[in-house]
C-alpha cells in the first residue's frame, strides 16, 4: 500500500456567525495517498470548499486531526503553514486569483521569489511551465488580457512551479467552457500519471470522470467513497485547440 | 537580496498604479521636509551673516562707561584724551586701541543737493586695527593724530560722490562741521564691500578724521569708551584688568564699570537666532508628522483595498514577514521619494533666497542628512501598523473578502 498523504480523523469545521453557527464539515474521516486522482463531489454548500481550504492549510479544522505526510498540521505557526502552502501544495481556484497588473510570467515566478529562489532559475521554470500549459507566446501578458481558461492555465502553471506533492483544485472548471475544462483535465491527468497527488472538486460528472477515486459529502458529511476507471485523455473528446 | 529588489519593483508597481495617490501622499513629507530644511538654513544662514557683521564691526571691539552714583554723572565720570593714554600704557599692550567714540557730521554745501558726511573720529594706533581696504592714498596715521592735521580719509563712495572719481588724495573738500567751516584735505580712499544687507544693517561706511582736528581742544569729555583689545589678548583677563584700571582711574570700584563687548553680544544674537530657528524649525517638523500620518493613512487604504491580493500572496507561501516587508518598503519608498524632492525643493528655496537678499547661504549637511533619515523614518514608522496588519491577516478570510 502507498503512502498516505493527507490524513484526516474526525475533523469538523463550525463557522461561528455570531448568531447562528454552522457546521460545515462533520466528523469526516478521509486518507489519500500518493499519486491518487481524487474527485470531490456534493451538492452547493454540502462542505466541499471548506474541505479544500483545510487540505489547502488556508484554513484549521475546529476540531479533529489533520496529517500531512507525516507532519500534524494543527500545531505549525503561520510561518510554517506558509512554507507548506509554498513547497508542498498547489492550489488552483475557481476564480483563478492571478494577482492584477502583474504579467503572467510573474504570476507563475511568485512562488518561486518566495521560496527564495534565483532570479534565473526562477525565468527558466516559469517559462518551462508557460510552455507546459501551452502559453508560452503569453507570458508577457496581464490577467486581463487573458481569456478564462488562459487564466486557469497561468493559475496551474503558478501551481506547479515549486513542484509540490499535491494539487488542489476547487472546481477549477467551473468559470470555463466544456472545451477548456476537458483541456485542464487532460492537463491534471498528465501532471498525475507524472506522479503528482491531484484533488479536484467538481459538480459535474464529467469532469469527475477522469479521476480514478470520487469521494461524495452531503451536509458536510462523507456519504460515499468509490474507486473507479478514469477515462483516459485519449478517449475523451479534444477541445478546440485556442493557442 | 532578490526579495528586496523584487519587493523595490512591486512596490514601484504598487505607487505606479496609483499615481495620483501616491503623489498626494508624497506632497505632506515633500513639504514637511523642503519647509524644516529652508527654516533651519535660513536660520543658519542668518546666524553666520550676523556672526560675519559682528566680525566685521571687531570681535574685538568693547565699550566701557561708568555707572553714574545716585543717578547723576560727575566731571571725573567722563573720559578725556589724557585717559585714552593712561590706560592704553596701564594696559600694556593688551590693549591695541582707544578712542573716546566720537562722531561728526560734516555737511559740504551744493548748489543742488547738500552732501552728508559721517566721520568718526579717530585715535592713535587706528591704522593697526582699521579692517579697510586702502584704495588710493593712506590711512590716518599717529602723525595725523599728534599733530592735528586736517586730514580725512574717504570711503570710496562718498569719493566718487564728492569728485567722481577715487583718485582723489590730496584734494581739499570744505564742509560745515557743527556750524564751524572746516578744510579736510583727503589722504586715502578706502573701499569695503558691503552687501545690500549689510549696508541695511550698518549703513554706509564712514570716513576717518583725526578727532585731535576735529575737537581740537584736549578737554574734550565723552561718555564712553570705545577699545580694541589685541588679537592675541586674553579676553576675559583683559576684560577684568580693563575694568580695574579704570576703577583705580575714577576712583571707583570695579562693580561701577560697565562693559559692553562686542563678543558678548554676538554671542546672545547668535542665540537668540539659533533657539529662534530651532523653535520654527520644530513647528516645521510637526508638518512631517502630519506627512507620516497621511502615508499612514492610504498605506491602510491600500491594505484595505488589496486584501484580496495579500490572501492570494498567502495562500501562495508568502510569509508573514514578506508582506509586511512589501508594504514597508511601498510606504518607505513613498516618504524616501518625498523626502528627496523636499530637499531639492528646500535647498532650491534657500538659494534662490540667499540671492535676492543677497547673503551666503549656509546649508549644514546635517540638516539635509538629518531631515532626509527623518522622514524615512517617518515612512517605515508609519507604514509599520498597516504592514502588520497585512501581514497577520488570516489567508482564507483574506481570500474571501470581497
Ligand atoms: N466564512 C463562512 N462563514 C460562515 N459560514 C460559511 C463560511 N464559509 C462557508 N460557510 C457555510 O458552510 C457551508 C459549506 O460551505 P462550502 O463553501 O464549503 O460549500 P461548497 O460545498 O464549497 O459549496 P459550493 O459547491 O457552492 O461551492 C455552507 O452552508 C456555507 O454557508
Ligand atoms: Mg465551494
Amino acid at each position: 500500500m502507498s503512502k498516505a498523504v493527507i490524513r484526516l480523523t474526525d475533523v469538523s469545521k463550525t463557522y461561528d456567525t455570531g448568531a447562528i453557527q454552522v457546521q460545515a464539515l462533520k466528523h469526516v474521516d478521509l486518507v489519500i495517498n500518493e499519486g491518487e486522482f481524487v474527485a470531490i463531489m456534493g451538492q452547493s454548500g454540502s462542505g466541499k470548499s471548506t474541505l479544500m481550504n483545510i487540505l489547502g492549510c488556508l484554513d484549521r479544522p475546529t476540531s479533529g486531526k489533520f496529517y500531512l505526510g507525516e507532519d500534524d498540521v494543527s500545531v505549525m505557526d503561520p510561518k510554517e503553514l506558509a512554507t507548506v502552502r509554498n513547497k508542498k501544495i498547489g492550489f488552483v481556484f475557481q476564480s483563478f486569483n492571478l494577482i492584477p497588473r502583474t504579467t503572467a510570467l510573474k504570476n507563475v515566478e511568485l512562488p518561486m521569489i518566495y521560496a527564495r529562489r534565483p532570479k534565473t532559475e526562477r525565468r527558466r521554470q516559469a517559462e518551462a511551465l508557460l510552455a507546459r500549459v501551452g502559453l508560452a507566446d503569453r507570458g508577457d501578458h496581464l490577467p486581463n488580457e487573458l481569456s478564462g481558461g488562459q487564466k486557469q492555465r497561468v493559475a496551474i502553471a503558478r501551481a506547479l512551479v515549486n513542484q509540490p506533492q499535491m494539487l488542489l483544485a476547487d472546481e477549477p472548471t467551473g468559470n470555463l467552457d466544456t472545451g477548456s475544462s476537458l483541456e485542464i483535465m487532460e492537463l491534471f491527468t498528465a501532471l498525475n500519471s507524472e506522479g503528482v497527488t491531484v484533488v479536484v472538486v467538481t459538480h459535474e460528472e464529467e469532469i469527475a470522470a477522469y479521476c480514478g477515486r470520487v469521494v461524495r459529502f452531503k451536509d458536510g458529511q462523507l456519504i460515499s467513497d468509490l474507486l473507479q476507471e478514469p477515462v483516459r485523455p485519449a478517449a475523451a473528446a479534444k477541445g478546440g485547440d485556442d493557442r | 537580496m532578490t526579495m528586496l529588489l523584487e519587493n523595490f519593483i512591486m512596490s514601484l508597481q504598487a505607487i505606479r498604479a496609483n499615481k495620483m495617490r501616491s503623489l498626494l501622499t508624497m506632497l505632506g513629507v515633500i513639504i514637511g521636509i523642503s519647509s524644516v530644511i529652508t527654516i533651519v538654513s535660513i536660520g543658519d544662514s542668518m546666524r553666520n551673516f550676523m556672526t560675519d557683521q559682528y566680525k566685521d564691526v571687531g570681535i574685538n571691539r568693547a565699550m566701557v562707561y561708568t555707572r553714574p552714583l545716585d543717578g547723576f554723572y560727575s566731571d571725573s565720570d567722563y573720559f578725556t584724551v589724557d585717559d585714552l593714554d593712561i590706560v592704553l600704557e596701564a594696559m600694556n599692550g593688551d590693549l591695541a586701541y582707544a578712542d573716546l567714540n566720537g562722531w561728526s557730521n560734516g555737511t559740504i554745501k551744493r548748489k543742488s543737493l547738500d552732501i552728508n558726511v559721517e566721520m568718526q573720529e579717530v585715535a592713535k594706533h587706528f591704522e593697526s586695527i582699521a579692517n579697510v581696504k586702502i584704495i588710493e592714498g593712506r590711512m590716518i596715521n599717529d602723525a595725523d593724530i599728534n599733530g592735528r592735521r586736517p586730514h580725512i580719509v574717504l570711503p570710496e563712495k562718498t569719493a566718487l560722490e564728492i569728485f567722481g572719481t577715487a583718485k582723489c588724495t590730496g584734494k581739499v573738500i570744505e564742509m560745515e562741521v557743527e556750524g564751524e567751516r572746516r578744510e579736510l584735505t583727503v589722504v586715502g580712499v578706502y573701499r569695503k564691500e558691503m552687501s545690500a544687507a549689510s549696508l541695511m544693517l550698518l549703513g554706509n561706511p564712514t570716513a576717518y578724521v583725526p578727532y585731535s582736528y576735529i575737537r581740537n581742544a584736549d578737554n574734550h569729555m565723552t561718555f564712553y569708551l570705545n577699545v580694541y583689545f589685541a588679537d592675541d589678548a586674553d579676553k576675559e583677563a583683559g576684560y577684568r584688568r580693563l575694568t580695574n584700571v579704570i576703577a583705580r582711574m575714577k576712583n571707583r570700584q570695579p562693580e561701577e564699570i560697565r562693559m559692553h563687548t562686542v563678543a558678548e553680544e554676538m554671542q546672545q544674537v547668535d542665540m537668540v537666532l539659533g533657539s529662534l530657528s530651532l523653535a520654527v524649525g520644530a513647528i516645521a517638523a510637526i508638518s512631517l508628522l502630519v506627512g507620516g500620518i497621511g502615508i499612514m493613512n492610504i498605506m491602510l487604504v491600500s491594505v484595505t483595498e488589496r486584501t484580496r491580493e495579500i490572501g492570494i500572496r498567502k495562500a501562495l507561501g508568502a510569509q508573514p514577514w514578506d508582506i509586511k516587508f512589501q508594504f514597508l518598503t511601498e510606504s518607505a519608498i513613498i516618504s524616501a521619494a518625498g523626502g528627496i524632492i523636499g530637499t531639492t525643493f528646500g535647498l532650491a528655496t534657500v538659494l534662490i533666497l540667499g540671492k535676492v537678499v543677497d547673503i551666503a547661504v549656509v546649508v549644514n549637511p546635517g540638516t539635509v542628512l538629518l531631515a532626509v533619515a527623518f522622514s524615512a523614518a517617518v515612512g517605515i514608522g508609519f507604514g509599520f501598523y498597516p504592514a502588520s496588519k497585512a501581514a497577520n491577516a488570516d489567508p482564507i478570510e483574506a481570500l474571501r473578502y470581497e
